[in-house]
């Protein structure tokens, strides 16, 4: 499989991918690891006029951790993501949903900037940015801004970026005592495509016993998205007490947080399971399925 | 199309090219250079038979641009073949021995998938091995044999 031919731009700072940017916007597509942009290429379902590479640019691969908040470059890889010391202490379920990011050779191309920028509905990072409330950075040669990813992920493959801005990087806030994660991500085989999948985010509140959960669904629907009535029962009941019957009132509040976003009846079923699952997960502490791949 | 310098290292050697932009690495390294260990199967990311080294790492040939490669290491496993490399050695010996390929299609990026497993976790469990190689598929074996070979080479490390 051929790509059909483009103009090739091999940015080397940052400033230079954004004059880029600026000069062919809707034309141009961003080329970072290229895990999902080549093969749209091949298939020729993406046909840019021009390609700007950003994969060897200096700059854009920084973890960095200050007080509050952990900093990731765009062109971080996921391989980072799930081996890296600090990424695990500051930002355990994103080390967790790094592991379930297709296969090892992919892991090690793809990035975080691209799986966010791409905006994939099946995609773990989107549902990830969402439960953790992460600040996406985006610049171009107007400045820069940064966006929450509640405002960000708009619709299958569309995301609130404008076609001369670069996602640059991300900011979350790390993870406290008294946090917790779940994740649970279905698919028919291991490294493909979610059919669904959560992420439970609990963050405990200071100077309170009480904790406020979130909880982010991918795979299942049109865009990755919150589902708010079923975060409202695991934040109003301590984790002690998520038995079966709360987990059963978890999977229909979740279907019905997905009533207008689910691809179909099947699909908000399953991302009910796999709420149900990742709570359990978090309740209990216990890992997935060890890999080490 | 304008065509673009790619300057990078092949298993070893400088190499200074010119290549249109949409050339993939993988039919760079086939078609220019002559290394045919890269196999392409699926040509879009799914299949491994086109994995290749990428400053040390395993990457998809396929889903790499050749001009994305610019500065960087290249590997294939002409680069690691004749005892150049004890681990890829020691696996082909395992792999004829318990049955490891049948065709032989993704025995390349098969090899290059275990041997990145290997140099993380000398000691990996069936699963561990079965996780390192879902990136690859296999359409003879069953991927039975496959594990049994990288298990083998691992118990003989061992001993």
């Amino acid at each position: 499989m051929t790509p059909a031919p483009f103009e090739y731009i091999r940015a080397e700072t940052v400033e230079e991918a954004l004059a880029a940017l600026a000069e062919y916007g809707d034309e141009a597509a961003i080329l970072a690891g290229g895990q999902s942009l080549v093969p749209m290429l091949a298939m020729r379902l993406a046909r840019p006029a021009v390609v700007i590479d950003i994969g060897s640019l200096a700059g854009l691969d920084h973890v960095a951790r200050d007080d509050r908040a952990v900093s990731v470059g765009a062109l971080v890889r996921h391989r980072r993501m799930e081996l890296d010391a600090e990424i695990a202490r500051a930002l355990p379920v994103f080390a967790e949903a790094a592991r379930f990011v297709a296969t090892p050779a992919i892991r090690n191309a793809g990035t975080v900037g691209g799986a966010l920028a791409l905006g994939d509905p099946a995609a773990e990072y989107p549902a990830v940015a969402l439960a953790l409330e992460a600040r996406l950075r985006l610049a171009s040669t107007r400045g820069e801004r940064c966006v929450d990813a509640a405002d960000f992920f708009i619709g299958a493959m569309e995301t609130a970026a404008a076609p001369d801005e670069l996602l640059i990087g991300i900011e979350i806030d790390a993870a406290a005592p008294g946090d917790g994660f779940g994740f649970y991500e279905i698919a028919e085989r291991r490294g493909d495509y979610a059919l669904a999948g959560a992420v439970i985010v609990r963050r405990a509140e200071t100077g309170t016993a009480g904790a406020r959960v979130r909880v982010a669904i991918f795979g299942a629907g049109e865009v990755a998205c919150l589902a708010e009535g079923a975060a409202a029962i695991l934040s109003d009941a301590p984790a002690p007490a998520w038995d079966a019957g709360l987990l059963q009132a978890v999977k229909d509040a979740t279907r019905d947080d997905l009533r207008d976003l689910a691809l179909d009846a099947f699909h908000a079923r399953l991302a009910g399971v796999a709420v149900a699952r990742a709570a359990r997960q978090l309740a209990e502490g216990e890992p997935n399925e060890r890999r080490a791949a | 199309m304008k065509r673009v310098v790619l300057a990078c290292e092949v298993n070893g050697a400088r190499i200074t090219a010119e290549v249109e932009p949409r050339t993939t690495l993988a039919d760079f390294l086939r078609d220019a250079l002559a290394f045919t260990s890269v196999h392409i199967g699926c040509g879009h990311g799914v299949c491994g038979a086109c994995t290749v080294l990428v400053d040390g790492r395993t990457r998809r040939g396929c889903t790499t641009l050749a001009a994305s490669a610019h500065g960087r290491r290249v590997e294939t496993l002409e680069g690691l073949s004749d005892a150049s490399d004890p681990v890829i050695a020691g696996l082909q010996r395992t792999f004829l021995d318990h049955g490891g390929l049948q065709c032989g299609f993704c025995t390349p990026g098969i090899l290059l998938a275990a041997r990145e497993l290997l140099a993380r976790q000398p000691a990996p469990d069936r699963a561990e091995i079965r996780e390192a190689l879902a990136g690859n598929i296999c359409r003879c074996t069953g991927y039975g044999p496959i594990v049994d070979a990288i298990a083998a080479y691992v118990a003989e490390q061992a001993e």
